[in-house]
């Protein structure tokens, strides 16, 4: 599905699957997550790509998890407080399987096309966009930063000092990326830049399009009309 | 012969007071391939930054007639074509295609003949392959020759480059050269690559301290040992194997 339907879409589907499942029960959380089991299913993602996209909110979501079972005993949640925190977890779940297939079809790019084409605040499209086309660059400066600290402190092993070094080296990569901006700005006024970020049209919709839209619609809605 | 650009008496001084340039003063002709050369440090970025108005210090800097103030830089940033030391800084667009639309959908060009000379220019700098590439996976050859094609395609009156082949291999920096001298045009390049400034420049501004050291032809200036010397600089090999001492 990657590239292959229309970011625009998917946007709408997403946020649509998102706001129905933030108000929904088992049942129809059930539907949503047949849903996004059909949809992954075609968009031919592996269940490992999808794990490692998981992986860095794993121990939110545990926490999460953790935090409205304890809670739970104050919600008003039919059939008992654990079914209610359940319910919470299921939630987030479903939102989050939701959002990881959307990001794992759609590249940032698409998506800033997609969210000006549904006129979408100028500012965020463009933080956005400069954010996603960092975001590799910063990465690979953190990268070469623990590169250096590994070369450079390969005998250093005092928890202590490694901390401290560590906790500097945090903040560098926010230094770093400061100076970068002031870089990329000046190139960017020296080309011309007069506050517009030029952004691709995106094209008319295909029968793909309409297919995608028209079953994900009707099962959203159904879901609403049948299932609580 | 008209002048393209001109600085007269510019100084500059960095936050905290250290002197960057002292009361620099020449100017670039039309046609002419400028070298601007000097040590680490010596000012050469910074009084290039000045000539379309990214920094701003004492003294006058003209691109043709018109002085550099607020009021027109934006009609004089479209007359500079400015390629950064980094193309990383430069190339920021999720393509290469529209990394060189950038500036031409800025300058409100139509978007299909933005397009159509986007393409012709990129197959001219041999990237007609790599239009839907994205950046971050072009070499650094690739890279600075993608920086390079956007800003040629404003058709700039002077092009200003700093440290073209620095992390170049010799192979990318031999079609940099090559491309280089087919494009023509007026341009001013600061470099540390005397071999390179030997090849493609005419003329020679030598900065040491942020003030003008010398200023002359080129291979004359580059064959001068003893000032080159005196400035943190060494006689290139290409101007020992010209004059037979290699």
């Amino acid at each position: 599905m990657k590239g292959r339907v229309d970011p625009r879409l998917k946007v709408l589907v997403f946020a649509a699957a998102a706001v129905t499942a933030a108000f929904s029960g088992f049942a129809r959380l059930g539907a949503l997550a047949f849903l996004c089991l059909v949809l992954h299913a075609i968009a031919g993602i592996s269940l490992r790509k999808l794990w490692l996209r998981i992986l860095p909110v794993v121990p939110l979501l545990l926490f999460l998890s953790v935090t409205l079972i304890i809670a739970g005993h104050r919600g008003p949640g039919r059939g008992g407080e654990l079914l209610h925190s359940g319910l919470m977890a299921s939630r987030t779940f479903v939102i989050l399987w939701a959002l990881l297939l959307f990001s794992a079809t759609t590249p940032p790019p698409e998506l800033v096309r997609a969210l000006a084409a549904l006129r979408c605040p100028r500012p965020a499209t463009d933080i956005l966009f400069f954010s996603s086309r960092y975001q590799r660059l910063l990465v690979r400066e953190a990268e070469r930063m623990r590169q250096a600290l590994a070369v450079r402190a390969a005998a250093n092993r005092k928890a202590l000092l490694k901390a401290r070094v560590l906790s500097r080296l945090l903040s560098r990569p926010v230094d770093k990326a400061f100076e970068r901006s002031e870089r990329i700005h000046a190139a960017m006024l020296a080309r011309g830049w007069a506050g517009r970020l030029p952004v691709r049209p995106l094209g008319r919709f295909s029968l793909r399009d309409a297919l995608f839209a028209g079953f994900a619609g009707a099962w959203i809605s159904a879901s609403w009309m049948f299932l609580r | 012969m008209s002048s393209v650009l001109s600085f007269s008496r510019v100084s500059y001084e960095y936050p905290g007071g250290r002197a960057a340039l002292r009361d620099v003063s020449f100017s670039v002709e039309a046609g002419e391939s400028l070298a601007l050369i000097g040590p680490s440090g010596a000012g050469k970025t910074t009084l290039l930054l000045h000539a379309n108005g990214l920094l701003r210090g004492r003294g006058e800097v003209r691109v043709g007639e018109e002085p550099v103030s607020r009021e027109n830089i934006s009609r004089i940033r479209a007359r500079i074509g400015f390629v950064f030391q980094d193309p990383n800084d430069q190339i920021f667009m999720p393509t290469v295609i529209e990394d060189v639309l950038f500036g031409p959908l800025n300058a409100g060009w139509e978007r299909p003949a933005a397009v159509e000379r986007a393409a012709q220019i990129l197959e001219s700098f041999g990237l007609g392959g790599e239009l839907e590439t994205s950046p971050d996976r072009l070499s650094l050859g690739q890279k600075k020759k993608a920086a390079l094609a956007g800003v040629m395609i404003m058709d700039p009156a002077l092009v200003i480059l700093d440290e073209p082949t620095a992390n170049l291999d010799p192979g990318s920096r031999r079609r940099l050269i090559g491309d280089l001298g087919r494009l023509g045009g007026t341009r001013i390049s600061a470099s540390h690559d005397l071999d390179f400034v030997w090849e493609t420049c005419r003329r020679a501004v030598l900065l040491d301290k942020g003030a003008v050291v010398a200023d002359g032809d080129c291979r004359e200036l580059l064959r001068d040992g003893e000032l080159l010397e005196a400035h943190g600089l060494e006689v290139p090999l290409s101007a020992r194997l010209a004059d037979g001492k290699e």
